[in-house]
């Protein structure tokens, strides 16, 4: 019997063993190798200063303009896509669509009342115009959005 | 599934010597950016999500989807629309999430006020989802970010099901149980999360509990914030301000 229990208990162990990856336990109840996994993650999106060494001029004018907070890779698209490991590796998609201005400018319920936003068709109505795909480009440009000053 | 073969290798001795040795040198930032170690000790992250600055344009979600390659149809976070009109009446939408942001629907009373609120997970400090893994595969860092090991998940789903605001969900690719990691791998290198750099209103954003300059911090020790059912004391780090009742 005695002996029986000692088989079990060493089966159990190197079954144990096996089956428990090395790292498991080192911080707590979870495998610690997966943190530098988690961390070694390629990063997709650069930051505010990512464009800066190619486009250090442009980006300081645009940051003084009312889309200062709005980051280049919001509307331009990832880093990652554009540069990797220091090298241009693709064009930068601009976008030119309406949609692209009413995400944030289309007058919805829940929009904060000091948050520019019109209702297109009135808008057109005021300043003059034809609903395109490209028609708030031909006032705004999207770096210097107010017009007039 | 590319889990169940890692890890069938791992068993098989093949899973190589451990990395993690302390951590300070994991977090060197592949490029220019950033800082050049990491050390979690000094981090407890918190994040802080402005209902009253959000204006429902989903370029977070967006964000988020390029960043962590969310599979389409699922959400790390996402954007909920609350219509509230007389009576109590309460029309919530998302619609897909809030990915392409909202339009202007119509509903059938009068609004008298509305919002939008962002929701991910709530990196909680009583976890219900790490307490129901029976693999260890789900875990709360030192510098408080809970993570799937998705080589360890076995893909159960218990998680997912206990998990009160329903930030987890099964990858219909690897099987395995995801949510949102605070993007470890940009936090940990000195980078704002996908989400918190592409708001343009700053509702967004992280902080750190062990920084006594942090602006996160100061806003959850001076101003009125709430937490997601906080009845279910589950202790989110994730906090709002401007919150509704309404709000779930």
């Amino acid at each position: 019997m005695a002996l029986l229990v000692i088989v079990v208990l060493v089966i159990f162990h190197i079954v144990r063993t096996l089956f428990t990856p090395p790292s498991f336990g080192k911080f707590g109840h979870y495998r610690a190798d997966n943190l530098a996994e988690q961390m070694s993650r390629e990063t997709i999106h650069g930051e505010s200063n990512s464009c800066e060494p190619c486009h250090g001029e442009k980006n300081k004018s645009w940051a003084i303009e009312a889309h200062g907070s709005v980051q280049c890779e919001v509307c331009h698209g990832p880093l990652g896509w554009h540069v990797s490991e220091g090298a241009k590796v693709g064009k930068m998609p601009v976008t030119r669509q309406v949609s692209l201005c009413l995400r944030c400018h289309d007058r919805l319920d829940g929009r904060r009342a000091n948050f520019p936003q019109i209702v297109p068709t009135e808008h057109l109505k005021k300043v003059g115009g034809e609903m395109g795909p490209e028609v708030c480009l031909g006032c705004h440009d999207p770096h210097a959005p107010a017009i007039g000053g | 599934m590319d889990g169940e073969v890692s890890r069938r290798l791992f068993l098989k001795g093949l899973g190589g010597v451990a990395l993690v040795l302390g951590l300070p040198g994991l977090g060197r930032a592949q490029g220019n950016r950033g800082r050049a170690t990491y050390n979690w000790d000094e981090f407890s992250y918190v994040y802080l999500i402005d209902v009253t600055k959000c204006i429902g344009c989903g370029m977070c979600v967006q964000a988020c989807k390029r960043e962590n390659m969310v599979p389409d149809g699922f959400f790390r976070t996402w954007i909920e629309r609350y219509r509230i009109g007389e009576g109590g009446r309460v029309e919530v939408d998302s619609p897909n999430g809030g990915l392409n942001g909202f339009s202007s629907t119509i509903v059938d009373f009068k609004v008298t006020k509305a919002f939008f609120v962002p929701k991910m997970c709530n990196h909680c400090k009583n976890t219900p989802c790490t307490q129901v893994c029976p693999v260890g595969a789900s875990y709360t860092t030192r510098d408080g970010v809970v993570l799937v090991d998705e080589k360890h998940c076995i893909g159960c789903g218990y998680c997912v099901q206990a998990c009160p605001y329903g930030s987890r969900y099964l990858h219909p690719v690897t099987h395995v149980a995801d949510k949102c990691t605070w993007c470890y791998h940009r936090i940990t290198k000195g980078l704002r999360p996908a989400c918190v750099m592409a708001c343009p209103v700053k509702a967004r954003e992280l902080g750190n509990m062990k920084d006594e300059q942090d602006p996160v911090r100061r806003a959850i020790a001076t101003e009125p914030v709430l937490v997601l059912r906080p009845e279910l004391l589950t202790k989110p780090n994730c906090y709002y301000k401007g919150l509704d009742k309404e709000v779930r």
